[in-house]
């Protein structure tokens, strides 16, 4: 099993708008676990978005820009020698995944691993660390998102990496039906199992005429279609059969494999716990509620088995009591599909429910990233802790919420140094001048404060900890 | 105020983006500096020796060179040649530059009329809904089944064939197109929150149309309303073109391309182009406000449409 | 009655037409309010929780008189001048043009802070605004001319800055901005954001400009209809901070509209739960958060996720979606959705329906291919039988003996079962809406459970 499903590194992106350079994003990792939910939560505007669209290049590039950084998939590709089956050449398992450049060696091809040229610089492809950028020291085979092509993109989208956005009404194409739209996902992503599906259908009305001696003259014509089937499971991508699709009368032999979809899709409503998958797969979006909208979105979004669900405030639209079962629903489904989540939020109880990471954002930056309980017990940046502190919980009593004095900063001019210091309350004149890394301050939680790294002992350990007092719930 | 400042000098950014707006407002600028500038640039002639008859008072009227027939070319006399009046002479330069004021007259009086009437049915059609918006909407659409230019034309020859009554004529053909717009515009106005909000705060109907409802409705209707400056000119050169424009010596362009029409083909067995000076120069001035106009319009729409700015 | 409610209101019903047909004849009504009484006491926060189409926005546009009901009454009793007594208003059957008088005792701030505000009016013109309309008048020291604060107003006072006597004078000019300046700068903004439009500010400080609009008219009650929901957490609380403490310094009354319970639990002296137009279950806070009694308060409050990863609970899912308000279910409203429903909660034929053409569907069902149509009527349903009637009925009705002998509600409820003109045709007990009972002082709840 590897390590991590997708790296995100270093990632930075600016807008040019007439109002000046918008500094989004300012360096963000994410590391995201195989199987994980991973929360990302934070304000409007401190970047969530942005992030999440830039990994799939959907952000307008005009204005918007990516500066820099990397952001990995994990991408084992099947094996071309037994083509999934197993084999000497890839060890049986059916996929190769070694990493490209380094070669499972895990170390950076440019600087030998030693992080530094031999005139003393340090090497800027592997940031000093000596580990292979290419697949952030794992050995595994991880694909450059940035560095795709449209084409590639394409492919990615909706394909490895799938995203489910806040309103499923808009989601939705409101004059196609449920059964096209989910059909047209298996369609785009999934065209391998259904021309397999669509192949044995018609192997068995083959067989079905020779038993029962009925309609001998269809044979032909099926025939015909397998022969067109078997071509399209060689040639997915077949231009002839897809111009074949233009000619009427020839056109029909599409219908088998719409057949398929529509079975397909039939069993992915069935999946999200549609009731009355048949009749919903004929009805229009607007004739659905927004929960079970936001299923169908859902089944689209994990037709293609994703490696990575992007959810971008999935529930906030929603009803509390519909908010939990979708929420429900996701849980069961990733352990169902093995999908790893990023779900975005700006609400922590939500949070607090279903994520097993969670990555804190604040104006462009991540603040914190720890796994959830930490985070909700020892808070450590101080952001994180004003925000913990501000939820109203429906089961204690408080007179007053405690706030986060000031408002976010406009990102056009962000504050120098640390982005938060002009609102932390143990901001020192080391957070004016310099930006605080993520760095380990804890076993597997990581902060970007300067309170936790090199100049620690500029506070207290007073400042660092929270008082017990809002931690018992 | 410092903001609406800023709003300005954002629109006027946008707007130095597009090319084409650029030109159309320099054509349009042109023509006002033309306009403004008539008695400068074309001085009345009265008194000379060469002018038979002149009107001092009145400088629309063109001062008339004779009564010959036969269009003289271009020269230093007659920058743009002349052109045979019924009767007299006229001098076409005079004529165009007197013109541009005369166009502006009639196109903002007549949209200007247009203008109030279209925006205050709209406004209380779309606003108040149910009967009154019926019986509006249904007088609109007996207007609109007339073709304009006809019911113009009848409107004309009823009345008289004067300056005020082409102007009304045209003004009557031209505003149930914008109750139709605005209505549609308050339509959507009225659903808003702040609409809503202003209502909570005990706010009267008309306040609420006038402060709040117009002023977010009424972009579309500006834009409309700048192209259309163009258009009604053009509608009443055609008026003129087809001799129900004003009499035959107002500084017109319809009206000097009216006397024109049988020389577009020139004299019978000459050369079709001789006379070209006279419908040239005056059908180039029109075609020029017309663009002028149309390109502003759409360089307004990219201003003030609230979808296309980035806020 | 000398009690202190402002209002009070009973048995409002708002329901609004569905038109159709080539006459727009009202074919329809959407129930948004249907039958819903109670009090607010001067001084208190009533919060009114419920989810998206229940009708609680419908609640506070109906006291302010922005929608019309079509049946009961709204009596407003306004505070009293210079001590006087305070004679209620039956607001709902006032005229317009004195409803807009009132109109600066009762104010709104709506949800969605960016479309409350007229986007092309400067803050400063925006929040004068009302003063404007209403014609307000301060109270001006007659020596330095300063203001006296909104919330010191009294007939007589002296100015706070240097003791001399007050003169009442129109807003107008220099007073007006001073006016505005000082309500902005009380919720937290500055002078200089006067003179800037409502696209350059943040939705928390939108928020706080349409409260300093509601408050400039010195409203006694106002509404708030889900004012933080459109905002972040930390925002959030800055605002709930804010109403507080304007609260207890304008001496205000809030009816607080939300569908967040813990929000409304922050804010709220007294919830009233509401469903499908109803209010099913009315508490004092304390009350109600130890011990909700109606099966739909337990499920939603179940439902609110906690900001406590430790306290992770096995989400406890009520099924289904919230009905249509045009056709509520008959009898009580949440019944099929309720997971303690009793056979008299008032199951119908639609009921029936569903659960006949789910279990046709399940694989290897008695009933399969039994049922060719069904037509739900009230408290029957008619079967039409699909094959051979006698079979069809015969599987169909022990069927329905297997699952009341399981102890399915919806199946006990039924009152006989009888063949008519060929179709099936079964029959429940009628029931009626339960209505709101006193279960404990101060604890109501409208539940056949109780």
């Amino acid at each position: 099993m590897v390590d991590r499903v997708l790296i995100v590194g270093g990632l930075k992106v600016n807008f040019y708008t007439y109002a000046g350079v918008v500094k989004a994003l300012d360096g963000i990792d994410i590391d995201l676990r195989p199987n994980e939910t991973h929360g990302l939560v934070g304000e409007t505007g401190c970047g969530k978005s942005v992030t999440v669209h830039s990994l799939i290049k959907l952000i307008p590039m005009p204005p918007g820009k990516i500066e820099g950084g990397r952001a990995l998939l994990h991408a084992p590709v099947t094996c071309r020698t037994c083509r999934g089956k197993g084999c000497p050449e890839c060890g049986g398992s059916g996929t190769l995944d070694t990493c490209e450049a380094c070669g499972g060696a895990t170390k950076c091809v440019k600087c030998r691993g030693f992080g530094r040229y031999k005139d003393g610089k340090s090497c800027r492809t592997c940031g000093a660390s000596g580990l292979c950028a290419s697949c952030g020291g794992s050995g595994s085979r991880y694909l450059d998102l940035l560095a795709l092509s449209a084409k590639q993109m394409r492919e990615i989208r909706g394909g490895s990496i799938s995203m489910i956005l806040q309103e499923p009404m808009s989601a939705l194409n409101p004059v196609l039906t449920v059964a096209e739209q989910v059909g047209e996902a298996f369609y785009y992503h999934q065209r391998a199992a259904l021309v397999h599906g669509t192949l044995a259908a018609l192997d068995r009305a083959l067989k079905d005429i020779e038993t029962s001696r009925k309609s001998r003259w269809r044979r032909p014509i099926l025939r015909w279609y397998r022969f067109l089937y078997r071509r399209m499971e060689r040639d997915p991508e077949s231009r002839l059969l897809q111009s074949l699709r233009r000619v009427p009368v020839v056109r029909r032999y599409h219908r088998w494999l719409a057949r398929e979809m529509r079975a397909q899709s039939l069993d992915a409503l069935n999946m999200v716990r549609i009731p009355s998958p048949e009749k919903v797969l004929d009805s229009y979006p607007h004739e659905l509620s927004g929960g079970m909208m936001q299923r169908v979105v859902i089944s689209i979004a994990l037709a293609s088995h994703p490696r990575v669900l992007i959810a971008d405030e999935p529930t906030t639209a929603l009803d509390v009591t519909i908010q939990s079962q979708i929420l429900r629903l996701m849980a069961d489904l990733k352990g169902q599909l093995g999908t790893a989540i990023i779900f975005i939020t700006h609400d922590l109880a939500v949070i607090a429910q279903v994520c097993d990471r969670v990555s804190v954002m604040y104006a462009g930056t991540i603040a914190e990233s720890a796994p959830t309980l930490p985070i909700f017990r020892e808070p450590l940046h101080p952001y994180t802790r004003g925000l913990v502190r501000a939820i109203p919980g429906p089961h204690e009593d408080v007179q007053r919420l405690p706030e986060i004095a000031g408002s976010v900063p406009n990102l056009v001019t962000p504050p120098s140094g640390c982005r938060f210091h002009p609102r932390c309350p143990f901001a020192k004149a080391v957070c004016k001048e310099e930006k605080p890394l993520l760095l380990e301050a804890r076993p597997s939680h990581r902060v970007a404060c300067h309170m936790y790294g090199p100049y620690a002992e500029q506070w207290t350990d007073a400042d660092r900890l929270l008082p017990q007092e809002v931690v018992t719930r | 105020m410092q903001p609406r400042i800023r709003e300005a000098k954002f629109g006027l950014n946008r707007m130095k983006q597009n090319p084409l707006s650029i030109v159309g407002l320099a054509i349009t600028l042109g023509f006002v500096v033309i306009a403004l500038a008539a008695p400068l640039l074309a001085p009345s002639p009265c008194g000379r020796p060469e002018v038979v008859s002149c009107n001092p008072n009145d400088p629309f009227v063109m001062p008339n060179y004779g009564y010959e027939t036969e269009p003289l070319p271009p020269s230093a006399d007659h920058p743009f040649g002349t052109t045979p009046g019924r009767p007299g002479r006229y001098d076409i330069y005079y004529g165009v530059v007197w013109g541009t004021r005369n166009a502006f007259r009639v196109g903002i009086v007549v949209v200007g009329l247009a203008l109030l009437i279209g925006i205050l049915l709209g406004l209380v059609a779309g606003y108040y809904g149910g009967i009154l918006d019926e019986i509006i909407m249904r007088i609109v659409d007996v207007f609109l089944t007339f073709p304009s230019l006809i019911l113009a034309i009848a409107i004309v020859a009823a009345f008289g064939q004067n300056l005020g009554n082409i102007m009304i004529a045209v003004a009557i053909v031209w505003w149930p197109s914008y109750v139709r717009l605005v209505r549609g515009d308050v339509l959507a106005a009225r659903e808003e929150g702040y609409v809503q909000s202003v209502r909570a705060l005990g706010a009267s109907d008309a306040r609420i149309m006038v402060r709040h409802i117009l002023p977010n409705a009424v972009y579309p209707i500006l834009i409309l309303a700048s192209m259309d400056i163009g258009s009604v000119v053009l509608v009443v050169a055609a008026l003129s073109f087809l001799g129900l424009g004003v009499g035959s010596n107002y500084a017109d362009w319809g009206g000097l391309v009216n006397f024109t029409r049988d020389l577009i083909v020139g004299q019978a067995g000459g050369d079709p182009l001789a006379y070209w000076y006279t419908y040239v120069y005056p059908g180039l001035f029109i075609f020029l406000f017309v663009l002028g106009w149309n390109l502003l319009g759409d360089a307004l729409r990219d201003v003030l449409d609230p979808r296309v700015r980035r806020r | 009655m000398t009690d202190d409610a402002i209002f009070r209101v009973e048995n409002l019903k708002v329901h609004f037409p569905i038109l159709g047909g080539v006459l727009r004849r009202p074919i329809g009504w959407v129930q948004a309010v249907d039958g819903v009484s109670f009090a607010i006491h001067r001084g208190e926060t009533l919060g009114v929780v419920g989810e998206s189409g229940c009708g609680k926005t419908t609640i506070g546009r109906a006291l302010l008189r922005l929608v019309d009901a079509r049946v009961g009454s709204i009596w407003y009793t306004p505070r009293g001048k210079d001590g006087g007594s305070p004679t209620p208003i039956a607001l709902s059957k006032l005229p317009r043009r004195q409803v807009r008088a009132l109109r600066s005792k009762i104010q709104i701030i709506f949800q969605d802070p960016s479309s409350s505000l007229d986007p092309r009016m400067l803050v400063k013109n925006a929040v004068a605004e009302p003063i404007r309309i209403h014609k307000m008048t301060a109270l001006r020291c007659t020596r330095c001319e300063r203001l006296v604060p909104i919330h010191r107003e009294r007939p007589g006072a002296t100015c706070e800055a240097c003791g001399g006597p007050t003169e009442s004078v129109r807003l107008k000019g220099a007073d007006l901005e001073a006016r505005v300046v000082e309500l902005l700068q009380r919720v937290g903004l500055n002078p200089e954001h006067l003179f800037r439009f409502p696209h350059e500010f943040s939705g928390g400080q939108k928020q706080r400009i349409a409260i300093t609009r509601a408050l400039v008219i010195k409203p006694e009650f106002l509404v708030l209809d889900e004012p933080t929901s459109a905002l972040d957490v930390s925002v959030q609380a800055q605002i709930l901070n804010l109403l507080k403490d304007l609260q207890k310094e304008y001496g205000l009354t809030y009816l607080f509209i939300s569908h967040h319970l813990a929000v409304v639990r922050h804010m709220a002296d007294r919830i009233a739960v509401m469903y499908l137009g109803k209010f099913i279950e009315v508490a004092g806070k304390a009350a109600f958060f130890a011990n909700p009694l109606h099966p739909y308060a337990k499920g939603l409050l179940e439902a609110v996720p906690i900001p406590d990863p430790e306290r992770r609970r096995e989400l406890h899912l009520m099924t289904g979606e919230v009905p249509s308000p045009i056709e509520p279910p008959l009898g009580c409203r949440f019944h099929p959705r309720c997971p303690v429903a009793l056979p008299h909660c008032g199951w119908e034929g639609r009921d029936l329906a569903r659960a006949l053409e789910e279990a046709s569907q399940a694989e290897g069902s008695p009933i399969a291919g039994a049922i060719e149509e069904m037509d739900s009527d009230g408290f029957a349903l008619r079967i039409r039988m699909k094959g051979d009637p006698e079979a069809s009925a015969r599987a169909l009705e022990a069927f329905l003996e297997g699952e009341k002998a399981r102890g399915r509600a919806l199946f006990q409820a039924v009152a006989s079962v009888a063949s008519e003109e060929g179709e099936l045709v079964v029959r429940f007990l009628k029931a009626l809406e339960p209505e709101l009972k006193e279960v404990e002082p101060g604890h109501a709840v409208a539940c056949y459970l109780y």
